[in-house]
């Protein structure tokens, strides 16, 4: 099965789909990179299993907008979106839009291939699904009030300056709420906070 | 008195024998008298001729009938012998008469007794003798009238000519006094004046004289001539007295004529003199006038010039600007207030120094002293800035304009200096710039800000790659399986995405970086260059097409580079952000370089923006003025003052179709 999946790796700059290539193959997933929406639109086999990897800003057809197509066409291609820094809210709306994951630069090549696997897993995904919605439950109840305030702020995307103005509360509590929710949801990072939030 | 020895003659004819006369005389007196006795006539006559008796006695009887005529002839020998007629009773009437013919005396002989016949003769010796001393001072007084020079006559108190001398007579024009005495003389010679006005009696000086008893001296009227002429006369009539009482007036007079003549030509010449003295007073007058208008001239010329050379130094010392005149050898000859104030030197301290020793610094003397031989060479600088040290050891910048002053000839005289301090003006320029210089580096940290999130993507991009990298490494070698050459392919990946996060840092750190502010040669084409690199992601990521038409011959420029890169920075972000707010525009930016006729470059940043309103387009560059949500409205101001220090300017225009443009200009030269 494995063999026959294929990484699409969309991206226009050169340096991260030679990279990923690389990658990609170092781990035995077969790939294929373009440089644009259109030409992975154009050349790529869209119902062939497979997963993509696309970045969020790109001349053309963005990331995002690439999703939105694919959806609309009805092609239920597994999407990890890459964004760069601050790109938070794009993100979120990625997310809910059916998105695997959302990895910021410079992500974890790990969890990428992690993340791969997993979308190349139809059993484990929906395994996972249901044990990750019970485990997402499990964790948001041990938030108090005021962390569950906090965390939905950072799903929408807002910086701790932001939040700690919109809470009435100084930056080091916001910061201090935010380290308390990290913790509790067992979060590594933000995309691990807002996928625990989208499950539940 | 007593003389003694009186040679006595008797003549007597005795008929008694010894005369008894003679014998009286004798008895009495024996000492006293010589007698010499004779008794005829002819012998008498022939004594007295021959000898010098002081007295004769003559007896009546001698001469019988003819005494008389006897007595006449003795007197006719010696009418100055004093005779004594001698008679007796028959004879006394006869003595009488005989005293009447010149006898002093007469004597009865019967009756005289020895004491009386000696009194008798020595009175008439006495008598006869004071007669002769009275007839010599008659003679004396007589012959210095008679010969006195000048006139003298004398009145009575009728005004009656009793006397006049014979000079008198003689200057009076008659011929004998006689036509003049007994008559009223002021009616011949004193009836009128020179002036023709008669002179009446009771101005008469003369008569005055006579009736008021004083002596008057007049100098100034005229007498007259028998002959109806008349002269200038001077006279002094004195009142005469008898007994005490005026019994008329005596005058003298001469004839001032030639006195006069000599006075009027002595008054003559004195007028002339006068005249000449008037002539020279008037042609000294006429020639002091001039003099005194030439005067009047030359101190109203003073004058002028005075208030001139005061204006001048009044100028001199208003100014502001420091005036400093040098000989040719560098020393000063003027050294206005300006300069006092300036250098804290008095005048009498700088004045003869030489200009070099005072106030020039010692690593600019030669320089100075260069400009001065220059200046008096022909050559003239037109601006030379240099310090002057101050007496307290400050430095003052002070920038020259320099000219000289020369004679007729065009021989350089003074070299004439006009400066001005511009110590305070270069502080404030200096701090003008470190302002611009704090200003443009608070501008590029906001835009840092603002930029961070672009650039933190841009500088994901190697990152990521590099890691990506790295772990595909890092599968494959843990693999074992893989072929090196991926490997290979992997580390060379590396390092170019290594030297590419380099280049971001780099260009990142030189932006940021506050400088010191440094003139540099900057080619204007290859900063656009760097500065469009800078914001490449930005550009890329808001998808704007970029086109240049750059002028490939444009020239170097000497700017403070980081600032123009600053002002192109700002210009261009400033056109990405208007035409990412307008989504269905087509978005280009265009950017353009020239070097117009005025050896002035113009760079030019076009976009498809929005635009601007005519209202904007100039208040567009005041602060806090902007047209973006986010924007503080510092960027365009900022830019501006950048480009104004460099001596360019920033304007805004409107698009080639749509949007905005930005146009700033550096000229080439420019002014320090």
């Amino acid at each position: 099965m494995q063999s026959e999946a294929i990484v699409h790796i969309v991206d226009d700059d050169k340096a991260i789909r030679d990279s990923l290539t690389l990658l990609m193959k170092s781990v035995g997933f077969e790939s294929k990179s373009y440089d644009s929406a259109e030409m992975y639109l154009n050349e790529a086999d869209l119902y062939a299993p497979g997963c993509l990897i696309a970045d969020i800003r790109m001349r053309g057809i963005s990331g995002l907008e690439l999703q939105q197509l694919l959806n609309n066409k009805g092609i239920k291609m597994p999407v990890i979106i890459i964004t760069g820094h601050g790109d938070v809210p794009v993100a979120v709306q990625a997310m809910k839009a059916g998105a695997i994951d959302f990895l910021e630069k410079p992500y974890d090549n790990e969890v990428l291939v992690t993340r791969i696997k997993q979308c190349l897993s139809e059993v484990s995904k929906s395994q996972d699904k249901s044990r990750i919605i019970a485990k997402a439950k499990t964790y948001l109840s041990r938030l108090t009030p005021r962390e569950r305030e906090v965390m939905n702020l950072l799903v929408a995307g807002k910086h701790n300056k932001i939040i700690a103005k919109e809470l009435n509360i100084s930056v080091r509590t916001a910061e201090a709420h935010r380290a308390k929710v990290m913790k509790k949801l067992h979060a590594e990072s933000l995309s691990d906070i807002v996928r625990l939030a989208l499950v539940v | 008195m007593v003389a003694s020895n009186i040679k006595l003659l008797l003549i007597e004819s005795d008929q008694y024998g010894e005369s008894d006369i003679c014998a009286a005389l004798l008895h009495v007196a024996p000492t006293q008298f010589a007698i010499t006795h004779t008794e005829c006539m002819s012998d008498a006559i022939e004594l007295i001729n021959d000898n010098p008796f002081d007295v004769v006695l003559f007896d009546m009887a001698v001469a019988e009938n003819e005494g008389l005529d006897a007595i006449s002839q003795l007197r006719s020998i010696n009418p100055s012998l004093p005779y004594i007629v001698l008679s007796n009773d028959d004879n006394e009437d006869m003595a009488l008469e005989a005293v009447k013919y010149g006898a002093q005396d007469y004597l009865n002989k019967s009756k005289a007794t020895g004491q009386v016949l000696i009194r008798v003769v020595r009175y008439a010796v006495e008598r006869k003798r004071s007669e002769e001393n009275l007839q010599t001072s008659k003679d004396g007084a007589q012959q210095l009238l008679e010969y006195a020079d000048e006139g003298i006559y004398s009145v009575d108190v009728e005004g009656n000519c009793t006397f006049i001398n014979p000079s008198g007579i003689r200057m009076l024009g008659y011929d004998d006094e006689r036509e003049l005495l007994g008559k009223h003389i002021h009616a011949l010679i004193h009836h009128t004046r020179a002036d023709g006005s008669p002179c009446l009696d009771k101005e008469c000086h003369v008569y005055a004289s006579t009736r008021i008893g004083k002596i008057f001296h007049v100098d100034d009227e005229i007498l007259w001539r028998a002959d109806g002429s008349s002269f200038p006369a001077e006279y002094r009539t004195a009142p005469t007295r008898v007994n005490g009482a005026i019994n008329g007036s005596v005058v003298t007079f001469s004839d001032i004529t030639h006195r006069k003549q000599v006075e009027s030509d002595l008054k003559t010449a004195h007028d002339e003199l006068e005249q000449r003295v008037k002539e020279r007073t008037r042609h000294l007058e006429k020639v002091n006038q001039l003099l005194e208008i030439e005067i009047d001239h030359r101190i109203k010329a003073q004058d002028i010039l005075d208030k001139e050379r005061e204006f001048i130094s009044a100028l001199l010392d208003t100014v502001g600007a420091l005036v400093c005149v040098l000989d040719t050898d560098g020393k000063i000859v003027v050294f206005n207030r300006a300069c006092e104030e300036v250098t804290g030197y008095g005048l009498d301290e700088a004045i003869g120094k030489y200009v070099w020793d005072l106030f020039i610094i010692d690593e600019e003397i030669e320089g100075v002293k260069k400009v001065v031989h220059d200046l008096e060479d022909g050559r003239y600088p037109s601006r030379y800035e240099n310090y002057w040290l101050t007496k307290s050891g400050e430095r003052r910048l002070v920038v020259w304009s320099n000219t000289v002053l020369k004679d007729d000839a065009g021989v350089v005289q003074n070299v004439i200096g006009t400066g001005i301090d511009i110590t305070e003006k270069r502080k404030i320029e200096e701090k003008e710039k470190q302002r611009v210089l704090e200003l443009a580096h608070v501008s590029r940290l906001s835009t840092m800000g603002e930029m961070a999130t672009q650039i933190a993507h841009e500088l994901n991009q190697p990152l990521s790659a590099i890691t990506t990298y790295s772990d595909a490494c890092l599968y494959m070698l843990k693999s074992n399986s893989q072929e090196t050459t991926d490997i290979v392919s992997a580390l060379k990946g590396i390092k170019l995405q290594a030297h590419r996060s380099g280049e971001i840092i780099r260009g990142l750190r030189n932006f940021v970086k506050k400088g010191e502010l440094q003139k540099s040669t900057t080619d204007i084409n290859a900063l656009i260059y760097a500065v469009l690199n800078l914001a490449t992601s930005e550009i890329k990521n808001n998808k704007i097409d970029i086109t240049f038409s750059l002028d490939d011959e444009l020239p170097l420029v000497v700017t403070e580079r980081i600032l123009i890169e600053q002002v192109v920075l700002n210009l261009v972000r400033n056109a990405i952000d208007a035409m990412t707010e307008n989504d269905s525009m087509a978005r280009e930016l265009h950017v353009q370089t020239a070097l117009n006729n005025e050896q002035i470059i113009e760079v030019k940043i076009m976009d498809t923006g929005p635009g601007l309103k005519p209202d904007q387009i100039e208040n567009i560059f005041n602060t806090f003025v902007t047209t973006k949500k986010n924007g503080i409205g510092m960027g365009l101001p900022i830019s501006r003052t950048i480009i104004e220090a460099h001596g360019g300017t920033l304007m805004a225009e409107y698009g080639r179709k749509t949007g905005a443009s930005f146009v700033f200009t550096l000229p080439l030269d420019r002014e320090e």
